[in-house]
């Protein structure tokens, strides 16, 4: 059989192996050989050290061969590897924030606001995430909401998300985040003098 | 006084939460291969969707085969330490497969 002609979906179809017996390898190894690459480069990107990343890929691939029965095809593959490769990154980017590759697994926000910043005005009054998200919107570019997004809702350092993405300026992420946060400030600002004047007009009214 | 650091980081994680409209993974992935059928509606909430935003270009990332010559070094050792795993890991699963039909005929 040429196993270079089935598509990811068939190989998984026909690997699947009545309940008791294990998978046939040759087909297991046709199916991971497409994509070692990709998930080399994804633990890579997570990690910055081969050898963390090695043993992360690892992880990811014992864990979609053994629940290979799970796939229910309702997605492409590679689709369904990219859910289980990002839960096992995060998971183990939470539980082992810094590898021999990070310089210090750095997450930015966490301390006080300085004095000119508006964050705290904004949290007290963006009760409703959907006005945050709407700020969000509004405020940033796709690559600062990313980034955005993978450091404040994902937790992740901006090492990793400086090499997840790609990104090539000198300091990474983490001039995206500096960025954001001024556009942010900028915006939450003149919503601050908007709401000020209403309420100034309500008052004279 | 209130932590206004931790109010902020609360602030956008609330913000950067999955929503009832989100897209899962399966559906943005027949988005982006313009496969899904409700399509308009699936286009206003990616639009205004930091989340889904993220998702969508997380997937696009991974299903690229782009690799940038900085990582190419280091993604061809993980990719041969993968393989060369791989194949102990079968040599022990068929000794193991041996050895126990060996038991059998015994």
């Amino acid at each position: 059989m040429n196993l270079e002609r089935l598509s990811d979906e068939e190989l998984v179809a026909r690997a699947r192996a009545p309940a008791g017996s294990p998978p046939a390898v040759e087909l297991i190894d046709e199916l991971f050989r497409r994509h070692y690459g990709r998930v080399a480069r994804w633990c890579f990107r997570f990690t910055g050290d081969r050898e963390s990343a090695a043993d992360l890929a690892q992880e990811i691939f014992a864990k979609v061969y053994r629940s290979l029965g799970s796939f229910q095809g309702q997605s492409k593959f590679s689709t369904w590897l990219h859910s289980v490769a990002k839960n096992e990154c995060l998971n183990a980017i939470k539980l082992r924030p810094i590898w021999p590759g990070e310089a210090g697994g750095e997450m930015l926000g966490e301390r006080p606001d300085s004095d000119e910043s508006d964050f705290g005005f904004a949290a007290e009054r963006l009760s409703s995430a959907h006005l945050a998200r709407q700020l969000l919107n509004e405020a940033l570019d796709e690559t600062e909401k990313t980034v955005f997004a993978l450091h404040f809702g994902e937790d992740l350092p901006v090492e990793a998300i400086t090499r997840l993405l790609g990104l090539r300026n000198a300091s990474g992420a983490k001039a995206y985040i500096v960025s954001a946060r001024r556009k942010l400030n900028r915006l939450i600002q003149r919503w601050k003098v908007r709401e000020q004047r209403t309420m100034g007009e309500g008052r004279e009214s | 006084m209130p932590d206004r650091g931790a109010a902020e980081r609360a602030l956008w994680k609330g913000a950067l939460s999955p929503t009832e409209g989100c897209l899962t993974l399966e559906e943005l992935e027949r988005w982006s291969d313009r496969r899904l059928p409700d399509r308009a509606k699936a286009n206003a909430h990616i639009a205004r969707c930091p989340r889904c935003q993220t998702e969508l270009a997380m997937l696009r990332e991974f299903q690229s085969a782009a690799t940038h010559p900085a990582e190419a070094d280091a993604v061809s050792w993980i990719t041969a330490d993968l393989e060369r795993r791989f194949a102990e890991h079968c040599v022990r699963l068929t000794l193991a497969v041996g050895s126990a039909s060996d038991r059998n005929h015994r």
